[in-house]
């Protein structure tokens, strides 16, 4: 008996959360089977789920009408750079903060903590004003610059740094290396399972990006998601199989990274819950 | 001592680019903001006027408005999305099932999305008249819903949407939070006889408070910053303002009020609200962890 009820609950398990998945996954399949819809079928009541013919017209046609290879240009050149620049902030201040440990340095670290306890998108309007005063808006220096040091990036990286031993940095400077060859020959190797979990988390931060660029772009650096946003509201009747085909290029870079590093990701939340 | 002395030196250099990163986009913007607050005008051309604009934010409907629409959001989309986290969260703790990784890859990938992208995606499903919502709807021989088009509707289709996005990233909050807990205990419960809802109520949820109030923490965080995108692009705050939340709010104050001060003003007072609720949950659960130790 108590046997057939554990089975039967182990069968309502698997149907529940197969029905679950089944709903979370469908707007991202649907996404891409509307991308690949005529305007006809997009618009059809009942609706169309399944396009008839399978071409990449409608990729064609977005590419034409909305400046895609620039929007992608922007958000990479917006995603690289400031994910390389939190990189060397945060592996040289957690470096600090850990294996040189001047005084001074929990201040430092209360600092770190002190600026995730209020998410970063609370600052928009204050640093827009003062981005904007100085003239800023629409360049890359006011779209990147604010985001080269993230307090999760930093809080991150001290944390990640402090399960690599003393010793190693010890036996390193007793035979006379200087600081800055520690860190780039012996702590960067020794960390990189952390560095690869910063970067990737960070790129994934940034290329989702829509609040910040929303507000201090105009034209010129204008990232992906802003601009597809910007062309459904831009039209009058909304052709959403354009949208749709931008909006798979858009996810794509995501996409791709997330499906060949899903390990990494998801021990970086455990790591997060684990804090 | 001198060597530790240019360590030290070496250290101080080392910090420099993050904390002055930190303090001119972080900490600076706060002060540039707050000094914006008390003034009045357009641009440059600024007035001095005290604490008028914060006078004016607390006697006006809107603002308000803004604030009860916030916090009926944040409060729905979190317990339905905490609770059905844990669930599956629990549901995947059970060494019997298969395809976990399946399951926990498709629930997470919400997360890994990008929201304005994804949430372009729910407006079209959306749709009173070609949307696959009502579709499915009218197919089950059932009537069609008008989702965006009442406060209600509204307000229930952003939670739907948010749900989606965060209930992958609390499962597995949750799962890591399981997997701390020891198997002994619930062995010893079983062994006197105690029942899956009473190990649950008994043994996991307590032991789980640090991860509920971690979640906690987030989702009021979610809820007063992330609602943004979601009202924005999916009901652009309407019908009736009955999904303009604050952030919207603080936005539309700006770019379309082109009010800057007052846009400044509302941001100190959702970043006081923040803090303060923030620390409460945490003093709170500091105190409900004694309570069980």
């Amino acid at each position: 008996m108590r046997r057939l009820r554990r089975h039967g609950g182990r069968i309502a398990a698997h149907v529940g959360l197969g029905l679950l998945s089944l709903v979370v996954v469908f707007p991202l399949v649907y996404v891409v089977l509307l991308s690949f819809q005529t305007i006809q079928e997009a618009s059809s009541i009942p609706p169309t789920l399944i396009p008839a013919d399978v071409d990449f017209e409608n990729y064609a046609r977005v590419f034409e009408r909305l400046d895609v290879v620039g929007l992608f240009t922007n958000s990479a050149i917006y995603t690289v750079s400031t994910t390389l620049m939190v990189l060397v902030t945060s592996t040289l201040a957690a470096y600090a903060t850990t294996k040189i440990r001047m005084p001074g340095r929990r201040l430092v670290l209360a600092l770190f903590v002190g600026s995730i306890l209020v998410p970063p998108a609370v600052r928009t309007i204050p640093l827009y004003t003062m981005i904007a005063g100085w003239g800023w808006v629409d360049t890359w220096a006011g779209l990147a610059l604010p985001l080269t040091a993230t307090g999760f990036g930093l809080f991150f990286m001290n944390q990640f740094m402090l399960t690599i031993p003393d010793e190693v940095v010890e036996a390193a400077r007793i035979d006379g290396a200087g600081e800055l060859t520690i860190v780039g020959r012996v702590v960067v190797p020794l960390a990189l399972p952390g560095i690869a979990v910063l970067g990737l988390y960070n790129f994934m931060f940034r290329w989702n990006d829509y609040l910040w660029p929303l507000v201090v772009t105009r034209q010129e650096w204008q990232t992906l998601p802003v601009g597809v946003t910007l062309f459904k509201s831009s039209q009058q009747l909304i052709t959403w199989n354009l949208i749709a085909a931008a909006a798979v290029v858009t996810l794509l870079p995501v996409m791709a990274l997330f499906f060949a590093l899903r390990e990494r990701i998801m021990d970086g939340i455990a790591i997060q819950a684990g804090k | 001592m001198n060597q530790r002395r240019r360590r030290y030196l070496t250290g101080y250099l080392f910090l420099a680019p993050a904390l002055l990163s930190l303090a001119v986009f972080t900490f600076a913007p706060f002060a540039v903001g707050f000094w914006n607050s008390l003034h009045a005008g357009f641009g440059t051309d600024l007035d001095f006027v005290g604490f008028e604009n914060y006078r004016y934010m607390l006697e006006s409907p809107r603002f308000w408005n803004s604030l009860r629409v916030t916090v009926l959001f944040t409060a729905s989309y979190s317990v339905v999305s905490i609770a059905l986290g844990f669930l599956a969260a629990y549901a995947l703790d059970d060494r019997g099932i298969r395809f976990k990784p399946i399951f926990s890859s498709i629930l997470i990938l919400p997360y890994v999305v990008t929201p304005a992208i994804a949430t372009l995606v729910w407006q079209y499903m959306f749709n009173a008249d070609f949307g696959i919502l009502n579709g499915g709807l009218v197919a089950l021989g059932l009537d069609r819903v008008a989702w965006l088009q009442t406060p209600a509707g509204a307000m229930a289709s952003l939670v739907v949407v948010q749900v989606w996005f965060t209930l992958g990233y609390n499962m597995l909050l949750f799962a890591s939070g399981l997997r701390s807990i020891p198997r002994t205990y619930y062995e010893a419960a079983e062994i006197d006889g105690v029942g899956t809802w009473n190990k649950i109520r008994h043994i996991t949820l307590p032991l789980l408070v640090p991860t509920i109030v971690f979640i906690g923490v987030l989702s009021l965080m979610g809820g007063f910053v992330h609602s943004f995108v979601l009202a924005q692009i999916l009901t652009g705050g309407g019908p009736f303002r009955g999904t303009e939340v604050l952030m919207l709010l603080i936005y539309e104050t700006a770019f379309e009020s082109f009010d800057v001060p007052m846009a400044n003003a509302m941001t100190i007072v959702m970043f006081a609200l923040l803090f303060v609720l923030s620390y409460l949950m945490n003093v709170w659960q500091e105190r409900a962890y004694k309570g069980i130790e």
